[in-house]
Order: structure tokens, then C-alpha cells, then sequence
């Protein structure tokens, strides 16, 4: 399941890099319902071949046209969020430690200033809690911008 | 125009085409360069001449494009020549060739560019990741390149990876024999950098190790360019040869010029590709070699620093209900309360892959530590950096060994052996699963002085110890001590000549009281296939145990008594105790003595290479 997750992940990076940012639509965006990242994640839908433990997945971050979605899936929300789904243990411990380089890529893929990335991360901690889960500190991060 | 034309004539005059002036290279000259063999995945087998490993009719523009250097080059410059759009399907050959040919028409290709852009690279790094003894595929590590973003987080860096693609759900055994032989299809495959992390330090608990490359940047655009090629273009996978480190050494040796390809084996290694860079000029090619713990390992650096005090209370908070977290914090300070939950957060995230998942009280605990790491004050706890040696600084894995010996049975007598790889107890073994063995095709002749006898004392296909040592007192903090093995051998050292197919194995547990010291105690069984000393089956209990003394001087000793399933009175009690000495990645000198109702004395000179 964990192997079939990083491959439906690896699926839609890879769709969602590939073009320039849609930033109009951005804001009305919520990756989890439109971009189906909970879809991908959670269902053990096999879209994917399985790969041997030596690759792993799919893998096409870069290279790929091949993965249709909305135009406002390929923004820089939706990576950030399958950033999150996919770290989310070790993006919530640091989050709760206040610093970390998850966080700081998280903040890097949203083109957060760094003169506001303190900020930002303050914010973010005063916000969540351990119960968090991934969409609601997904929604918390982007409020917090 | 007149370029284009001129580029024609190239090609309608190819053996005599060096008379033009404006020419750099004759299309013969290049069909041989070995960057264009490279390009086209061109091998030389051992029964057959030069041909690509790449079989897609979609990879060449010549129908002899397979087989033939020259025909390709030329149907190549054709293509490029009547539209110059082609150039953007090869970037790679359109870099070479624009070294070599003045004429080639510059072209605008926005997908590419697209694709160089996002992954910004001006530097790149070749990745180990340390063994894994859970899968087949991956006991002997990986390796895989990085390309380094300019100013971009490490964890948002693009790889790339080789390995073979095959169906959900396969046959273990279909999976071994397709893996081996050819069965599958590999492929490159394009990854950011924190789903290596996921994979490597967290999921699968390895080390990586990160090998940063003095490569120029034009060499890293020609990688990437030639990467952009292989999308989705298939070459046959063989576990033991046309494997990541082959397809990755390759792509390096094309830039740098350098065998990578460790000779005299018939089988490839990611660790032997690090090996390589190591020897010879190849070293100036290492700019720099940075670690990337795994989660086991955070755990165990951390848990060493803690005081005796926040030991307590991590323990006590690992032993009591989730509500108890808070009381169990209150009698340390905010820093050592910090420093005790970032170590629990590790704890629990080991405990989580190792057994598949957390209990509930685990899950609660866990969050209610959290919860009180958001009430203290923001900040990273503070540990020392874990020095762990790199795996360049291991041994060597294939071995050539020649031993002295006397038994008391039958006298004096040299041993010959050989082992394909790759480490044991007692190797230098920088970078490896500690206190772990990992053996193939280990086979020892015996020469017998008195006698004037040669036999063949074993032929071990597979031999694999795990002792999984505990090296904290943290509940749960061991596995299984395991051992695999079977082959051919002798049934005892008192016969060398009566030999017998065999498999052996213990389970048990076992404790590291240090980093350099373990023991362990299991139950043990061998299957034999003749049955000369009562039976085929014995089991009993066995202990043993490795010591690192210092790095020039170790040993190991195992204490085995078994009795036959089907004949109780029969039994067997063998002893084993080895030292090895000296540090050095090449050779060592060994002493065995052995007991199997008689003692055999050996010292043995080994050469690693």
C-alpha cells in the first residue's frame, strides 16, 4: 500500500509540475477534492504498474506530459500538498520542534519570502495540534500566507 | 541554407568528407568516439560484436542502428539536417554532435528547456544507499544520481534512478529467476529527492550516503540531456550485471573518461562503482561525501547523547499510560524535555517500519509527547553529528584467499578460496548492516600434503547472518538474530573428501553492548543430505559473538551442539573462533580454529579486490 501511495504520489507530481502555475485558480483549488491526491492516496487503486523496490515508482517529476489534470492542479499548492501528504510524520514533528528542513522545503515550494518564513512557521505552530491531519495543516499552512 | 547543404554533403561523403574545412571530425571519426558508443548504449558481449542494448526501433533513425555506429551517426545528422525539431527528441547526440559539427542547425526546443529548467542542476551527486536485508533485490545496496538545484532545498533536488519494472503482485520465484536472467524491462525514472528520503532513511531504515561530483556543468546538462532520451526506452534488467550501478556507471563514464566498472568480475556492485572513484584519478572526481542517517540510526546517535537522567524518563514515558507523558517530562528541564520527545518521535517512527505500524498506547503516547513539544519553546533539540564511516572506506568484496592449515585428523594442508562477495563478520565493513554477513559463491579447495588429495571442501551459494543486535535498552529495540545458508560442503572436518549438499540457520536474539561488541544466542538447525553421523536433521542451541577490538584486530567465535531429529543419540558440538588482523581495504591475515571432534588450526592471507 505505502509502495502504491509513493507511485500514485510520483503520478501526480509528475502531472502537476510539468506547467507553469495557474495562480488565478489557485485559490479555489483544494488538492485533496479536485486534484484527487486522497483519491490516489488512499485507494489501492493499482493505476500503476508495481516497480521493483530498486525504483520504486513511476517516478516522472520532470519528464512526464503524460498525466492529463486540470490546469489548477499543476500549481504550486497542489505539489506542496502532496509534499505534506507524503512527509506529513516528519513535517508534523518538526512543525511541533518550530524549524526543520522538511519545513523549509514546504515554504520553498510555495515561494515563501524567507523574511517571512518565521512568520509563517509561527503561525502554522500556534495552529495545529498533534491530532492534526494532513488537509486541515495543508488548509492552516495556506491561511497562514 | 548553405549549412544545411553542406551538412548533406557530410553525409553523401562521409569517408571523404574530412577535405571540407569546416568539418571538426569525419562521421567515421565520430562513429567510433565513445561518448557516441555510449550515447547508443552500445556493448561488446562475450561471444558477440559490438550492438546496442536498447532494442526500441523508436531509439534509431537507421534501420541498422542496432548494430551499426556509423549508419546511425549518419541517418542521425540526415534527421537533424532535414528538421532541426529532431534535435529536441536527442538533445544529448545534438550536444555531441554540435562539438564536432559546425554546421548543425541551432533550434529552439521548449519542452526540453522546460524540463533542464525545472531541474536547474549545477552539480550532481552520486547516491549509495546502504544494503537492505529484507529484499533480495536490495541486499547489495543501490546507488542512483542527484542533481543539485543551485539555491533550492537538498530534499527538493531531482534523481534519477535505474531498475526493472515488473507486475504487481509477481511470484517470489518468477521474480528471482526474471530479476537474474533477463525477465524485465529497467528503466530511468525521474524522483524529487525527499521521495528517496521517504524511501531510504525512513521507510526502509538505510543510510545513504552522498558522493558530491566534480563534474562540469556542461557534462551535467549532457547527463540530463541524455536522461531526457531514455524516457520510457526499455533495456533488459540482469540483477548481477545490466543493473543501476552498471546502467549508472555508464552515464558517468561517458563525461568523466573513466572506467567505473570494477574489472576482473563478471558482475556489477553499486559499491563497486564507489570503490572505482576511489582508485586511481578517478578520485579527483569526488568533490565532496556527505550522510543521510536513517531513522534507526538518528535514534541511536540521539539515544547515546541522553543523559542518564532523560534516558529515565524516555524509558518511563515508553512504560506508562499516554496521560503520564506530561508528570513523566515535569522533572527535567525544557531543553532535556526536548531532546527526550525529538528522541521518542525517532523511537516511534523506527517501531512504526519495523513492526509495520504503531499499538495504539503507542499512537497516544506519541501524540501526547507532541502536544507538549508544541507548549515548549520552538527550537531543534541539539546532538552531535553521528561519524559514520563511508562505504569507501569498507573492504574490497571479492575475495582470494590461501590458508595453512593442520588438522589433527590428517595432517597439514593449503586451502585455496574464493568468494564472490561481498562482506562477512569480520571484514572491514564501513557502511554496512553492523554485525551482518552477506556471502556468494564461497568456494574453498583443500589440498591435504600427506594424502596428495585435492577436494572441494564447500561450495556455499548463499550465506546470510543477521544478528539484528538491540543497541538501546528501549523495549522492542531488536529483531530476530538470523542466519541462512546453503550449498555444498564437507560433513566434517575430520573428511574433507565426504561432502554433502547442506542448509543451515539459527534464530535468536542477540545485544550490542557497544558499537564494536555483540553476542548472541539462538536455536539452531542443519539439514544435510546424507545422513553419515545418525541423521539429516539436527538442531540444538549455538551462541557466538563478534568483537571489533580496534580496527586492526577482530574476532568471532561460535559454540554449536545439535543432536539429530531422527537419531537423538547422536550428537555434534563444533566450535568456531576467528581473528582478523589488520585495516585494510585490499588484503588481511586471518587465523581460524576450528572443533568438530578434532581441532584444525589455519592462517590464512586474503586479498580483496
Amino acid at each position: 500500500m505505502k509502495k502504491h501511495t509513493l507511485i500514485a504520489a510520483a503520478i501526480a507530481v509528475a502531472g502537476l509540475s510539468s506547467n507553469a502555475m495557474a495562480d488565478d485558480h489557485m485559490e479555489k483549488v483544494n488538492p485533496w477534492k479536485q486534484c484527487g491526491i486522497g483519491a490516489m492516496i488512499f485507494d489501492d487503486n493499482g493505476t500503476a504498474a508495481a516497480i521493483s523496490n530498486i525504483i520504486w515508482d513511476l517516478g516522472t517529476t520532470a519528464l512526464s506530459t503524460k498525466i492529463s489534470s486540470e490546469e489548477s492542479c499543476n500549481g504550486k499548492r497542489t505539489k506542496v500538498a502532496m509534499f505534506i501528504q507524503d512527509n506529513f510524520d516528519v513535517v508534523l514533528e518538526q512543525t511541533s520542534a518550530g524549524q526543520g528542513e522538511h519545513l523549509n522545503a514546504m515554504l520553498e515550494i510555495l515561494e515563501v519570502a524567507d523574511a517571512d518564513k518565521a512568520a509563517v512557521l509561527a503561525t502554522v505552530r500556534g495552529s495545529v495540534t498533534a491530532d492534526a491531519q494532513p488537509e486541515a495543516y495543508y488548509n492552516t499552512l495556506v491561511a497562514a500566507i | 541554407m548553405l549549412r544545411v547543404v553542406l551538412f548533406l554533403l557530410v553525409i553523401l561523403n562521409a569517408h571523404a568528407s574530412n577535405a571540407l574545412p569546416n568539418i571538426i571530425a569525419t562521421p567515421v571519426e565520430l562513429a567510433q568516439d565513445p561518448v557516441w558508443a555510449a550515447l547508443l548504449h552500445y556493448e561488446t558481449g562475450y561471444l558477440r560484436s559490438q550492438k546496442s542494448a536498447i532494442s526500441d526501433p523508436s531509439f534509431f533513425y537507421s534501420p541498422d542502428g542496432q548494430t551499426d555506429l556509423l549508419a546511425e551517426l549518419q541517418a542521425t545528422v540526415s534527421a537533424f539536417s532535414e528538421n532541426p525539431l529532431e534535435q529536441c527528441r536527442f538533445p544529448a547526440r545534438s550536444l555531441f554532435l554540435s562539438k564536432h559539427f559546425s554546421q548543425l542547425v541551432a533550434t529552439v526546443c521548449p519542452n526540453y528547456e522546460d524540463y533542464l529548467a525545472s531541474i536547474n542542476a549545477s552539480s550532481m551527486s552520486l547516491i549509495y544507499a546502504s544494503g537492505y536485508l529484507g529484499n533480495p533485490a536490495s541486499m547489495y545496496g543501490h546507488i542512483f544520481l542527484k542533481f543539485n538545484g543551485e539555491k533550492e532545498n537538498d530534499l527538493l533536488d531531482n534523481t534519477f534512478n535505474y531498475g526493472a519494472r515488473y507486475p504487481e503482485n509477481e511470484n517470489p520465484f518468477r521474480y528471482i529467476a526474471n530479476g537474474i536472467f533477463g525477465g524485465y524491462q529497467g528503466y530511468f525514472a525521474n524522483q524529487k529527492y525527499h521521495h528517496q528520503t521517504l524511501t531510504y532513511n525512513e521507510s526502509e531504515l538505510r543510510d545513504l550516503w552522498e558522493y558530491e561530483l566534480n563534474i562540469q556543468q556542461q557534462d551535467v546538462e549532457l547527463i540530463l540531456a541524455h536522461l531526457w532520451e531514455l524516457e520510457d526506452i526499455p533495456m533488459t534488467y540482469y540483477f548481477f550485471e545490466q543493473n543501476c550501478a552498471y546502467q549508472i556507471a555508464r552515464l558517468l563514464e561517458m563525461v568523466t573518461g573513466k572506467k567505473l566498472i570494477a574489472p576482473g568480475k563478471v558482475w556489477v556492485m553499486p559499491y563497486d562503482v564507489i570503490m572505482m572513484f576511489e582508485r586511481q584519478e578517478a578520485k579527483n572526481w569526488v568533490r565532496n561525501v556527505k550522510y543521510h542517517g536513517s531513522r534507526q540510526q538518528a535514534l541511536y546517535t540521539k539515544y547515546a547523547q541522553l543523559s542518564e537522567q532523560e534516558k529515565g524518563v524516555l524509558v518511563t514515558i515508553i512504560g506508562r499510560q499516554p496521560d503520564e507523558v506530561t508528570e513523566s517530562l515535569s522533572s527535567i528541564s525544557d531543553d532535556s524535555a526536548t531532546r527526550v520527545i525529538d528522541n521518542l518521535y525517532d523511537y516511534y517512527a523506527y517501531l512504526d517500519k519495523k513492526n509495520e505500524g504503531l499499538t495504539a498506547k503507542q499512537i497516544v503516547t506519541r501524540k501526547s509527547a507532541m502536544n507538549k513539544r508544541f507548549d515548549l519553546p520552538s527550537g531543534t533539540s541539539h546532538f552531535r553529528a553521528h561519524n559514520n564511516a563511508p562505504p569507501h572506506h569498507a573492504q574490497d568484496t571479492a575475495l582470494l584467499q590461501i590458508s595453512g592449515l593442520y588438522n589433527e585428523e590428517w595432517g597439514e594442508g593449503v586451502e585455496l578460496r574464493f568468494r564472490a562477495n561481498y562482506y562477512d563478520l569480520l571484514s572491514v565493513n564501513a557502511a554496512r548492516i553492523p554485525f551482518s554477513e552477506l556471502s556468494t559463491f564461497d568456494v574453498r579447495a583443500l589440498y591435504q600434503t600427506e594424502e596428495s588429495t585435492l577436494d572441494l571442501r564447500e561450495l556455499t551459494v548463499l550465506r546470510i547472518i543477521n544478528l539484528n543486535a538491540a543497541t538501546t535498552d528501549l523495549p522492542e529495540d531488536s529483531g530476530y538474530a538470523w542466519k541462512i545458508a546453503a550449498g555444498y560442503r564437507e560433513q566434517s572436518i575430520t573428511k574433507p573428501e565426504e561432502g554433502s549438499l547442506y542448509m543451515d540457520g539459527f534464530l535468536g536474539k542477540s545485544h550490542a553492548f557497544s558499537p564494536n561488541f555483540a553476542l548472541y544466542g539462538a536455536l539452531s538447525s542443519t539439514l544435510t543430505g546424507k545422513n553419515n553421523f545418525g541423521g539429516y536433521l539436527a538442531i540444538g542451541p549455538e551462541i557466538g559473538g563478534v568483537l571489533n577490538v580496534s580496527p586492526n584486530y577482530a574476532m568471532s567465535f561460535s559454540l554449536r551442539h545439535q543432536r539429530f531429529v531422527n537419531a537423538p543419540e547422536h550428537e555434534r558440538t563444533t566450535f568456531n573462533f576467528e581473528q582478523r588482523f589488520f585495516n585494510d581495504k585490499r588484503f588481511d591475515l586471518r587465523s581460524l580454529l576450528r572443533y568438530d571432534d578434532v581441532f584444525e588450526l589455519s592462517m590464512s592471507l586474503s586479498f580483496y579486490y
